[in-house]
């Protein structure tokens, strides 16, 4: 797994590094709350140098979008 | 003449206009004044004005009854969020329903130490559990900024699909710079078919 997608999920969620999996998704992990993805998008926006257009936000539901859009960095 | 003007309006939705009761929340369908009431606390928040995208940054109390759209019972409905733990108000739900049957969302939790505590959620659902069962409504519909990443999460963990946006739809008067927005949808028909998964899976 990219280690920098699981580092900035496992940051945002509060979770340990090792709780995030692939399956990692809004929809399936409690602690996937409307904060933690207001953190998530502030750190992938950091990391990444701007801001995210309105599609990736409203498409950040899961692992894979955030390792494809930091896959993109 | 008089009598026509009268026969034009749609009469209450008996259905529609019946009391939605959720675990933590009343949703109190509202007349014209109680929804002025209810949402007087809007018309001077900057924060609520800007994510509603408004035209202006304030309101006073005379433009805000003109602002506000008299809720009739039938296509256009407020409800007042009470919560039954503190007896008292602490946002409202707009909702319009066009001749098409598409309902268009709008929801403002003013009482800010609500928020992060799944108030949308829980009144969202509310709502669209009573409103699909109506033979009238046939989809919701949301629009949100892009930048309001708290209504884009809550439209998605809802199942609400995203099919769109719009670049530099609405220019602030608060900023006066361009803002993108959002849209989403779901069918009623989906709704209810999510909703009885749910029902099924909780008891298995």
């Amino acid at each position: 797994m990219q280690a920098d997608t699981v580092t900035i999920i496992a940051a945002a969620l509060n979770l340990a590094p090792e709780a995030v999996t692939p399956a990692t998704s809004l929809a399936t992990t409690t602690e996937w709350d409307s904060l933690a993805h207001f953190r998530l998008v502030l750190a992938i926006e950091e990391q990444m140098g701007r801001q995210l257009d309105p599609l990736e936000i409203a498409t950040l539901l899961d692992f894979d979008a955030v390792a494809a859009l930091l896959g993109q960095s | 003449m008089v009598l026509k003007l009268l026969q034009r309006k749609d009469p209450p939705d008996p259905f529609l206009c019946q009391p939605i009761v959720t675990d933590r929340f009343h949703l109190v369908n509202c007349n014209r004044k109680e929804a002025i009431k209810v949402t007087a606390p809007w018309r001077q928040d900057p924060e609520v004005l800007h994510n509603l995208m408004m035209a202006k940054t304030s309101y006073s109390a005379m433009q805000w009854i003109k602002t506000i759209k008299k809720p009739d019972g039938n296509s256009r409905f407020v409800h007042a969020i009470v919560s039954k733990e503190i007896n008292g108000t602490i946002g409202a739900h707009r909702l319009t329903i066009n001749k098409s049957g598409t309902v268009s969302l709008a929801i403002v939790i003013h009482a800010r130490s609500w928020w992060g505590k799944d108030v949308f959620d829980e009144v969202r659902t509310g709502i669209l559990d009573h409103f699909s069962q109506s033979d009238r409504v046939v989809r919701f519909y949301g629009r949100v900024l892009s930048r309001n990443v708290s209504s884009i999460y809550n439209y998605n963990k809802l199942g609400f699909r995203m099919i769109g946006y719009d670049r530099k739809a609405w220019l602030s008067p608060h900023t006066d710079e361009w803002h993108d927005t959002v849209h989403f949808e779901m069918l009623a028909e989906d709704w209810e078919t999510k909703r009885q998964k749910q029902v099924v899976a909780d008891a298995g």
